[in-house]
């Protein structure tokens, strides 16, 4: 039975000392600059500065590909008492969100599908692909990156390192659409070399 | 007293936050094919480059001794054989999964070779891993020893050691003391050959 393609953007699951995620993030700012629309599970970069309090950094959503770094995953956001039921943050507004920005939780993301992975792809390492537009996510509004399926390779300097297949029932790791379990192999809290990331194989 | 000399590979006993460890590990497949060896409870591995037919499970195999080789993980055990049900190791050739400490900020403890006396100024210096003995098949623990005769401060070797083992009967200034160690060459941690944790 084919693999449901629902992308969800990264969403943390555990720890590589293997327990469950602990559900700890920071507290970081989108301003209304930013003119991104952002989601649960985008990947994120620092954006250079801070809120007014100097408290929470800024982040804007991660560029996706070779030797881009990534500073964290959003887990959620603030209630904006203008939009109570609204779970992302539009265009052009300010929002307080929480990032997952430990370097050694490991994710879960589906692949878009471009090319089949397959069991040989554990090892290696790939890049974060936005597969459905960010204006384009509809409900539950959970982010549309995927990971690049038709790039896998072992390069240190792509983005991801893929662990193994994501356990879950109805996962098949030998068609499209699979999920992954992934760590952040360029972190922005890790020590930056181009292609010094964690080389897969 | 000699120091006992009683090889188990590596053991992990905490992390680096100190609290002991907590015994969690991924689960890893070493495929028939692999022809390497026998593997044992305490054997460092690297990954294989593939994965069980589900692929939930990655593939491994065991890990180089030596200078800017590194490591993915510590077996810490094995899952159930229903045909060998007393065999606590993975006989060469066949098929196993195993339980792999994969976690890059665990302690670890091994037993150095008595090639060389280390003492106390060991401490905080690099060291690789060599495998001189085999696994025992009645224990099922590892041969897998730390290097003595080349211990120095060399970022590009698998190991820092952080300290001798805390067993009251090791005794530091004699050879086969146990060490604790973290490793330094982690296929988790940044891939550039001489930038593991350098020693001194």
């Amino acid at each position: 039975m084919a693999n449901v393609d629902k992308p969800f953007g990264l969403r943390p699951v555990k720890h590589l000392n293997g327990l469950p995620w602990n559900g700890q993030t920071q507290k970081c700012y989108i301003p209304y600059t930013a003119s991104v629309r952002v989601h649960i599970g985008d990947a994120v970069i620092r954006g250079g500065t801070a809120d007014a309090s100097g408290i929470y950094p800024t982040v804007t959503v991660a560029t996706m590909g070779d030797a881009a770094q990534i500073y964290g995953v959003v887990t959620g956001f603030e209630v904006d008492s203008s939009y109570m039921n609204q779970t992302y943050q539009s265009d052009d507004t300010s929002r307080y969100c929480y990032v997952c920005i430990d370097p050694d939780v490991i994710f879960q993301i589906q692949d878009d599908g471009a090319a089949v992975i397959g069991i040989a792809g554990v090892g290696l390492n790939a890049n974060v692909v936005q597969d459905i537009a960010s204006t384009a996510v509809t409900n539950p509004f959970l982010s549309g990156q995927a990971l690049r399926a038709d790039t896998v390779a072992g390069n240190a300097s792509f983005q991801l390192l893929i662990l193994n297949a994501a356990p879950i029932e109805g996962n098949d790791a030998t068609i499209a659409h699979a999920v992954w379990e992934v760590l952040i192999s360029q972190h922005q809290l890790r020590t930056f070399v181009t292609t010094f990331g964690l080389l897969g194989t | 007293m000699a120091n006992v000399d009683r090889p188990f590979g590596l053991r992990p006993i905490k992390h680096l936050k100190g609290g002991p460890w907590n015994g969690q590990t991924q689960l890893c497949y070493i495929p028939s094919t692999d022809s390497t060896r026998a593997f044992f409870i305490g054997d460092p591995v690297v990954r294989g480059g593939t994965a069980n037919s589900t692929g939930f499970c990655p593939t491994v195999t065991i890990a180089t001794a030596g200078d800017a080789n590194p490591i993915y993980g510590i077996i810490t055990g094995f899952a159930e054989n229903p045909e060998l049900l007393g065999l606590t190791y993975r006989l060469d050739d066949t098929g196993r999964y195993c339980f792999v400490c994969i976690d890059p900020d665990v302690i670890f403890e091994i037993q150095d070779d008595g090639v060389a006396v280390l003492g106390i100024t060991s401490v905080g210096r690099n060291a690789n891993f060599i495998a001189t003995h085999a696994g025992s098949a009645i224990t099922g623990k590892s041969g897998i020893e730390l290097d003595s005769s080349g211990v120095t401060d060399d970022a590009s070797f698998q190991f820092l050691i952080l300290a001798a083992g805390g067993d009251v009967t090791n005794d530091v200034t004699l050879a086969r003391s146990t060490w604790e160690v973290l490793i330094s060459q982690h296929q988790l941690r940044l891939a550039a050959t001489d930038g593991g944790l350098l020693g001194t």
